[in-house]
């Protein structure tokens, strides 16, 4: 079945639900499309008070941002199709989708729509030692969603591999769980992450092996996780003989970075570049998130790996930029729109841990990617 | 660029596909200094969208399915001879006829194969059924070729590449033909690239579907046009059949066969859309099939839909199996549906292409053939057929 | 960066007193005051809005540090559940002739409960000495981030920062529980690249010395990426191996095609479709 609509938001995560309000509030015709059975994304699992301003509802449960911006979606009009998944992105504006319908049964349509905002989010990194194939062994984002969302336990012992934000807070959220951590292994030779983060498991007891790496996981006759292997690394990242120790554990997580995921853009012949500071390969984007390809759009982590509050800044722009493109928002007030989530964005931005960022966006938006 | 240095071979290949890899293999076997120049990596083309049949089953009465059928021999010697797996399945194959309008072509069909020796059987309801029981119910009958099989066919050019190695030849991927050179009697002697230039008494046109821009560069039209077909790919773990299977419509929409109506929509009909599955040696299965001129490789979401439709209608077990991935080729076609394999106008220029979607099974064949032309020994077949002058004297 | 925040993971007495994040012992004695252990610019400003009393600048940009203006600070104690970092204490060096009292975040259940004893910690996790629960603050603007106030040796108020988890057995310092196991190390070329299609390094390394130089080269070589997950686990491991052995940086190596589905998706769905 061929469905029309103004604009069609793939991903009802942090910056598919901002770009889906703002511009359904001004008039647009919106769906937005989600394979989950809510939308939201990474939000929910994110039980942590947000870092930013107040603009960026700092101070506020990841998960309660997420109610506030389901309830505004409501709100703006915007039509959410869920447990939905897009397929493929074909000539002509064209989705192909799995829509659920409301007695469960699946069905293919084709949604064609003037704008595409592709905001399908970032998958993680894996790292493959001796037996990293073993159940037990997972993303820590995965384990994160099975603790704060599907309410089930992972493990009971773990050992974290990566000290960057994720890695931390999903230590820290395995302990509230009531997973003992034992360790946060780190191949660098100092703590990625937040350093606020990082006390707060240390307060908790959790030692961290920094310049270490993790060679080797073991399962039990039933197949299951039962041990872990680092070693220390020497000075050309290679693991030194004798230095290994083990952990009776049942869970390694991997905090390994994460990496946009923009196969829908990459198959549609959206312009890429190789942005190593987010995440390497990702769609290129302008000022206002539109990408090489005229009424595509992107934003959040699809457009380079970053954090929820820049998520729902950049889909806000994506939206704004949208509706103007529309004609739904007169120019002047868009503009001023827009300079003002750039702004905050570029607040979002500043400082050693997103410097790099900002000066790869920069460079994004200036086109002074090699090609 | 080692354009410092002039190349010197007794043969340029062009192209990097299973044509261009099957020449360069028998003429390095013949001794002779090989050179292979392919744009990108090996299997770039049209090798790696296609699948891996080699069977006689959609081959043209006459010359074409003795031709066919010889092929299909020579590959089996092949594949037991390369040294490398290739995911080869010598299964034989099946083909369903849906109606009995159908089975009537079907018997036809079995007529002309037994005529022309192949191992063939003929197949009411009941053995279809008692052959493969996940054939839908209603399926009147089919034919069961016993001979041939099915393989990867990126493996199988890679390991003509490794062979051709091994035998001396040179591989020059990522190099670009630009243009031609020739001696005073009109010969070629030498083939430019992007890297530099190459000087050969001989040059095998062997590039798919780029050939017609290639000969182009030599000042010849040939015929080859490209014609999409699209494959679906099972999830793998799911039995389907044990072999190759494929609906009788798929030799009347290659052979361009249209006194018999199918039972599809116009869409499919427009888009040549038929059922086609082959369970590789990869535990996978592939889904075809469809056929309609295109230029472009994205894959057509509404022609993927008729393939699954179409498989369902003849293996309805496959409803609930998930399709991991699609993707299209392009078989380089010809007005006839047959092969060039031929010399040309142009002294030591031969050409070897517009398989039209036969180009696996038959491509070792054609380049043995070419090579009896090249060195003009007597040659196994009446290659007039094949020849670029057919079409020449059409005009 | 031995023994700096960067390596230990919190900061140490001296790190605070040096960035002038810490409040002079001459206000100590003047009654409990706010201690901010927040030593990165990282953009966040929510504790200046939490002190209804002016006495937490942050600014502009908001990557600025939060400044405690110690003379305004009461040490009401509101900040503390409001930094999303959990990083600003209360200390109370005041409470007794012997006692001090520490105020912290503690997000964990079972919460402990007025008069409980306790073992407290310091930065580092370690019990350094005993304590006893004097409040437990879990009101709702807290937002489920209880404040906790224990008291403890008055000599330990500047190192302890928590309290022991209620429902954790003391730590085992020896983590290497398996003695009697060595690590047998297997060998490289089996490590499993591709779980889909069991593709292991050997076979890549293989497909790389034969010629592959692209995801693609290596996929049709080797099939790494043609199983259900479509590449999507491996990918950027096998663009890491060409990049290594060519000595390539890794925008030399392009993605691998996308093709549709993007997902899995059965036959049923596809078929579905009306308009075919």
């Amino acid at each position: 079945m061929l469905v029309n609509r103004q604009v069609a938001i793939i991903g009802g995560g942090p910056a598919g639900l901002t770009a889906a309000i703002e511009a359904a509030k001004v008039g647009a015709q919106v769906l937005i499309i989600d394979e989950n059975a809510r939308p939201g994304g990474q939000l929910f699992k994110q039980i942590h008070k947000f870092f930013g301003s107040k603009a960026h509802n700092a101070g506020v449960r990841g998960m309660d941002i997420g109610l506030n911006l389901l309830k505004e979606t409501e709100e703006s009009g915007a039509e959410t199709w869920l447990n939905s998944t897009v397929i493929g992105l074909y000539e002509g504006n064209r989705l192909s989708v799995v829509r659920t319908m409301e007695d469960g049964s699946k069905k293919i349509h084709t949604v064609q729509a003037e704008k595409i905002l592709i905001a399908t989010g970032s998958q993680e990194n894996t790292i493959n030692f001796d037996g990293w194939t073993i159940p037990g062994v997972m993303g820590a984002g995965c384990a994160q969603t099975m603790i704060n969302v599907n309410r089930v336990m992972p493990g009971t012992k773990a050992l974290m591999v990566g000290s960057g934000n994720v890695g931390l807070m999903v230590s820290y959220q395995m302990l509230q769980a009531g997973i003992d951590v034992l360790g946060v292994v780190e191949a660098a030779p100092k703590i990625s992450g937040y350093n606020v983060h990082a006390a707060k498991i240390c307060r908790a007891g959790v030692p961290f092996y920094l310049r270490h790496t993790i060679i080797h996981a073991e399962a039990d006759e039933s197949g299951t996780l039962c041990r872990a292997t680092i070693a220390a690394l020497d000075e050309k990242w290679n693991p030194s003989p004798n230095t290994e120790q083990s952990f009776d554990v049942n869970l390694v997580c991997i905090a390994a970075g994460l990496r946009p995921l923009a196969k829908l853009a990459q198959m549609y012949g959206v312009e890429h570049g190789f942005i190593p500071e987010l995440g390497g390969w990702m769609p290129l984007h302008d000022e206002n998130m539109e990408t090489n390809i005229q009424g595509i759009y992107v934003a959040g982590d699809t457009a380079g790996v970053e954090e929820a509050n820049t998520a729902m800044d950049e889909g806000r722009l994506a939206g704004i930029s949208i509706a103007q493109s529309l004609q739904l928002l007169p120019d002047q007030e868009a503009e001023q729109c827009k300079a003002e989530i750039r702004a905050r964005l570029e607040s979002l931005r500043l400082g050693p841990f997103g410097e790099r960022r900002l000066q790869a966006k920069n460079r994004i938006v200036k086109k002074e990617v090699q090609l | 660029m080692w354009s410092k240095k002039m190349k010197n071979a007794d043969v340029v290949v062009i192209g990097g596909g299973i044509q261009g890899l099957s020449n360069a293999y028998y003429l390095s076997q013949r001794g002779l200094r090989v050179i292979l120049v392919e744009q990108g990596d090996l299997a770039n083309g049209t090798t790696s969208r296609s699948d891996g049949d080699n069977f006689v089953c959609d081959a043209a009465p006459g010359f074409t399915t003795s031709f066919t059928t010889a092929a299909v021999k020579l590959m089996v010697e092949l594949v037991h001879n390369i040294g490398y797996d290739v995911d080869w399945l010598e299964k034989g194959a099946v083909m369903l006829a849906e109606t009995e309008a159908e089975l009537a072509v079907a018997k036809e069909i079995y007529q002309a194969k037994i005529e022309a020796g192949v191992k063939v059987r003929f197949m009411d309801q009941k053995d279809v059924h008692d052959d493969e029981p996940n054939t839908a119910p209603d399926i009147p009958g089919g034919l069961e070729f016993q001979e041939g099989g099915s393989l990867s066919p990126m493996l199988l050019a890679f390991a003509l590449g490794e062979h051709i190695k091994a035998m001396g030849g040179e591989m020059l991927r990522f190099t670009k033909v630009t243009g031609f050179g020739f001696d005073q009697d009109g010969a070629v002697n030498k083939v430019i690239t992007d890297q530099g230039d190459i000087l050969t008494p001989r040059v095998v046109l062997a590039a798919g579907i780029w050939s017609t821009g290639i000969a182009k560069l030599a000042g010849l039209d040939i015929p080859v046009t490209t014609m999409k077909g699209d494959l679906l790919v099972v999830e793998p773990g799911v039995y389907i059949t044990r072999r190759k299977t494929m609906e009788i419509g798929y030799a009347l929409v290659r052979n361009e066969n249209s006194g018999v109506e199918r039972k599809i929509t116009p869409f499919m009909q427009q888009h040549g859309v038929g059922f086609l599955v082959e369970p590789t040696g990869s535990h996978n299965a592939l889904i075809g099939f469809s056929k309609y001129p295109a230029d472009t490789v994205d894959s057509n979401c509404r022609v993927v839909n008729a393939i699954a439709r179409r498989a369902i209608r003849f293996f309805p077990c496959i409803s609930d199996a998930n399709i991991i991935r699609t993707y299209s080729g392009l078989r380089p076609w010809t007005p006839d549906h047959e092969a060039i394999v031929s010399e040309t106008s142009i002294p030591g220029f031969y050409l070897c292409t517009g398989h039209c979607g036969n180009g696996i099974t038959n491509g070792p064949l054609s380049a043995k053939c070419l090579a009896q032309i090249m060195f003009n020994e007597p040659a196994d077949f009446d290659m007039s057929k094949l020849s670029i002058n057919r079409f020449q004297n059409q005009q | 960066m031995k023994g700096t925040i960067l390596e230990n993971g919190y900061p140490s007495i001296e790190e605070l007193k040096n960035a002038h994040r810490f409040p002079s012992e001459e206000r100590f004695q003047k009654g409990p005051v706010a201690v901010i252990e927040c030593l990165q610019p990282i953009p966040c400003n929510p504790c200046e809005n939490a002190c209804r009393f002016g006495a937490i600048l942050v600014g502009e940009p908001i990557i600025n540090l939060p400044e405690l203006q110690e003379e305004k600070c009461t040490g009401c104690g509101m900040c503390v559940a409001s930094c999303s970092g959990l990083a600003i204490f209360i200390v109370d060096k005041t409470y007794s002739a012997t006692e001090a009292t520490i105020s912290f975040p503690y997000e964990y259940l079972p919460l402990p409960v007025k008069g409980q004893a306790i073992k407290a910690v310091n930065r580092a996790g370690e019990v350094v000495c005993d304590g006893t629960v004097t409040r437990v603050m879990n009101v709702k603007q807290n937002d489920h981030t209880p404040v906790v106030t224990i008291a403890i040796p008055k000599e330990f108020s500047d190192d302890v920062r928590s309290m022991q988890r209620l429902n954790v057995a003391p730590a085992e310092k020896d983590h290497e529980c398996c003695a009697d196991y060595t690590y047998d190390p297997a060998d490289p070329d089996d490590l499993i690249v591709c779980r889909c299609e069991e593709v292991t390094v050997g076979d890549i390394r293989k497909a790389i010395a034969e010629g592959a130089d692209t995801i693609t080269g290596v996929k049709r070589r080797t099939r790494a990426g043609m199983g259900l997950c479509q590449g999507r686990t491996c990918s950027k491991t096998v663009s890491k191996m060409i990049a290594d052995a060519k000595h390539l940086s890794g925008d030399k190596i392009p993605l691998d095609t996308a093709r549709p589905p993007v997902k899995p998706v059965p036959f049923s769905v596809l078929a579905g479709d009306e308009d075919i």
